[in-house]
């Protein structure tokens, strides 16, 4: 495995235009994204639902790309701007299947699409929260706090992790007061701190002899 | 007034472009499209294109090259480059060097070499927290200077470093072409190069600050198209 390319990769999906051939098409101001395996490529893809897309109401979706590794994850979300120090509530409809890892909706602070934050570790930044699919359509919201010291960006999303197909309908970013709980479930932690082991395991492997450049004739 | 809008170069730029440009790149060489353009709607993702310059495609030796596509704003740096990794060089000395030229560039270019992941250049020219520690080190074109020129930079690397990353950079907007490329370990009476890669990480770092301040004190924007349109 050429992890060079795994650790280019995250920065790459920050695209988040997918530029792979995504079968699923991409609503305006919402971004799919997943992380990359090597040498399969993107892990899961998003976009709408092509089953809901003619119908009076129109879903997400997050789904895996064939077998996929508990620690791989797909998102599609949107940022929204304007909530330095507030309190948000992101609720959907959601349901899913066939998942062997985690499912449902996922709000994180600042501008780094969701599927990318558990792996980040960054401490000036909270964790993304999350509340589970179920199986068939139900209500699912997530509360967190938006930091007062941020940019002010909610980050906003249905997340898969491992494999199956999630669902998401309905959405609604709202201001709620003090009051209302904290989801307190961190989206994709395990995963994260995995993909960071990983990733560090296979830097000192590299790092024990000299590994130059390649193709520096530009062959 | 939407204030993603703001946003969409900083977050644009932590684009390692996958783009049409990563198509003329030789085989393990990276691109680093990092721009932030006078349309944000395309910062990032086409603001160079990095690859084998075409003329030379078809020739015995071949060139690298990185061009700016779009105009640039001023107030922050892009940069665009064909870069690489390399490990276990941790308490050595080592030499990067080339042939390399440039034209119009209004910025910096040349080789650079540095401590540091994949990510290296793309922070400093965010300037984020940390990045005036370890600055990567370069060899620029000198200005106003016409033709090939060799360059090298050497550096220790330091005890500890897992990976050091390399390449021929660009930044701000111009074109510069790179050849005859070699990378090794040196003696310790070689001279160590002491010039920094010509990124303002300064000024970076302000332009951000001034980002997040405007952000933090827009008004709460709705969620778009929650009828997937």
């Amino acid at each position: 495995m050429d992890y060079r390319i795994l650790l280019a990769a995250p920065l790459a999906a920050v695209a988040m235009t997918a530029s792979s051939a995504d079968a699923l098409r991409q609503p305006a101001n919402w971004y799919a994204g997943a992380t990359w395996d090597w040498p399969g490529g993107q892990t899961h893809e998003g976009g709408v639902a092509p089953e809901t897309d003619v119908a009076a109401e129109r879903a997400l979706t997050v789904r895996a790309i064939g077998s996929r590794k508990p620690r791989d994850i797909g998102t599609i979300g949107q940022l929204a701007a304007g909530y330095a120090g507030k309190r948000v509530r992101f609720s959907a409809q959601v349901k899913a299947t066939g998942t062997d890892g985690w499912a449902g909706l996922v709000v994180g602070a600042g501008t780094m699409p969701l599927y990318l934050q558990p792996g980040l570790d960054d401490p000036q930044t909270p964790a993304p929260v999350g509340a589970p699919a179920c199986a068939q359509w139900c209500d699912v919201s997530v509360v967190a706090d938006i930091p007062a010291d941020s940019d002010g960006f909610a980050a906003v999303g249905l997340g898969l992790v491992g494999n199956g197909q999630v669902w998401a309908r309905r959405f609604r970013l709202e201001v709620v007061g003090p009051d209302v709980p904290l989801t307190s479930h961190r989206f994709a932690a395990a995963q994260g701190a995995a993909a960071r082991a990983e990733q560090q395991a296979w830097l000192q492997q590299q790092a024990a002899k000299p590994t130059p450049p390649r193709n520096l004739s530009l062959d | 007034m939407d204030y993603r809008i703001l946003f969409i170069a900083p977050l644009a730029a932590l684009v390692l472009s996958v783009n049409s440009a990563s198509a003329q790149l030789p085989t393990g060489w990276m691109p680093l499209s990092q721009a932030m353009t006078a349309n944000p709607g395309s910062a990032g993702l086409n603001g160079y294109e990095i690859g084998i310059d075409p003329a030379t495609e078809s020739s015995r030796t071949r060139v690298l090259t990185v061009r700016s596509t779009a105009p640039q704003i001023d107030q922050t740096p892009s940069v665009g480059a064909a870069w690489q990794q390399a490990y276990g060089y941790a308490g050595q000395r080592v030499r990067f060097s080339g042939q390399v030229r440039a034209e119009g560039v209004r910025g910096w270019a040349g080789l650079y070499l540095g401590a540091g992941d994949g990510t290296l250049l793309s922070r400093l020219a965010l300037g984020q927290p940390g990045v005036e520690k370890h600055l990567p080190t370069g060899a620029g074109v000198a200005a106003g200077a016409t033709g090939w020129q060799d360059v090298s930079v050497v550096v220790d690397v330091p005890a500890g470093a897992l990976s050091i990353n390399l390449g021929l950079a660009l930044v701000g907007e111009g074109q510069v072409w790179a050849r005859d490329l070699r990378f090794e370990t040196v003696g310790a009476d070689t001279a160590l190069s002491t010039t920094p890669i010509g990124i303002d990480w300064a000024r970076a770092r302000q332009f951000m600050e001034q980002n997040r301040r405007t952000m933090a004190k827009a008004p709460p924007q709705p969620l778009l198209n929650t009828t997937l349109d």
